[in-house]
């Protein structure tokens, strides 16, 4: 599973929250650092990004100093730009092997990820049976 | 919680339930597995839309935190 940031800009946190996120990557804290930005989404502030990161015993140094990079923030851009790039207008939007889907249930889910498995696990025959 | 945030968090849920009822992609080309799932979540900037994936389902999730 990838993830991709898509800051919306009229979420004052989200850019400054994927920059974050971005930083504490560096630390490889990058899905601990998302799974607390989202149990702390209605209390997004700087404040909150450096009390998040000290509850990850993240290097306070490196943090702060990850934050103000422009890499690091060009990280976040390049997400955005692709995700403009390929039709994204909102969030969440998600691909299963490169196509958009609308899917929102477990059953939606389950049959279209359930059908590429499927996909695979026949151009994986093919391709045993080519070489053979 | 607001119904995007929900979505997002629901989709996720899924997401790794699908991988574990699968039996879990068997992995994607780059990055660290994260320790207590089944299903390999990565963060590098790889996209999905080039290239030949090495896991049989790639999912991509575009989202925001707020």
């Amino acid at each position: 599973m990838i993830f991709k940031n898509y800051p919306l800009a009229y979420h004052a946190f989200s850019r400054k929250a994927a920059i974050a996120a971005a930083a504490a990557q560096r630390q490889g804290k990058f899905w601990e650092y998302h799974d607390l930005l989202f149990e702390n989404y209605q209390h997004l502030d700087d404040q909150k990004f450096r009390e998040i990161a000290r509850e990850l015993n993240l290097d306070m140094e490196k943090f702060e100093k990850d934050m103000h990079d422009p890499a690091t923030s060009l990280r976040v851009d390049k997400d955005y730009q692709l995700g403009r790039s390929v039709g994204v207008g909102g969030t969440p939007t998600i691909f299963i092997n490169g196509s958009i889907t609308k899917a929102r249930t477990p059953e939606e889910f389950r049959m279209i990820i359930d059908d590429n498995l499927e996909k695979a696990r026949k151009r994986a025959s093919l391709t045993d049976g080519a070489a053979r | 919680m607001n119904l995007k945030n929900l979505m997002t968090r629901l989709a996720l849920v899924i997401i790794f339930f699908a991988g574990v009822l699968a039996n879990a992609p068997s992995g994607i080309a780059e990055g660290a597995p994260h320790p207590s799932d089944a299903v390999q979540r990565t963060d590098l900037s790889i996209s999905p839309f080039k290239g030949q994936p090495t896991a049989r389902v790639v999912i991509t999730v575009f989202s925001d935190f707020q």
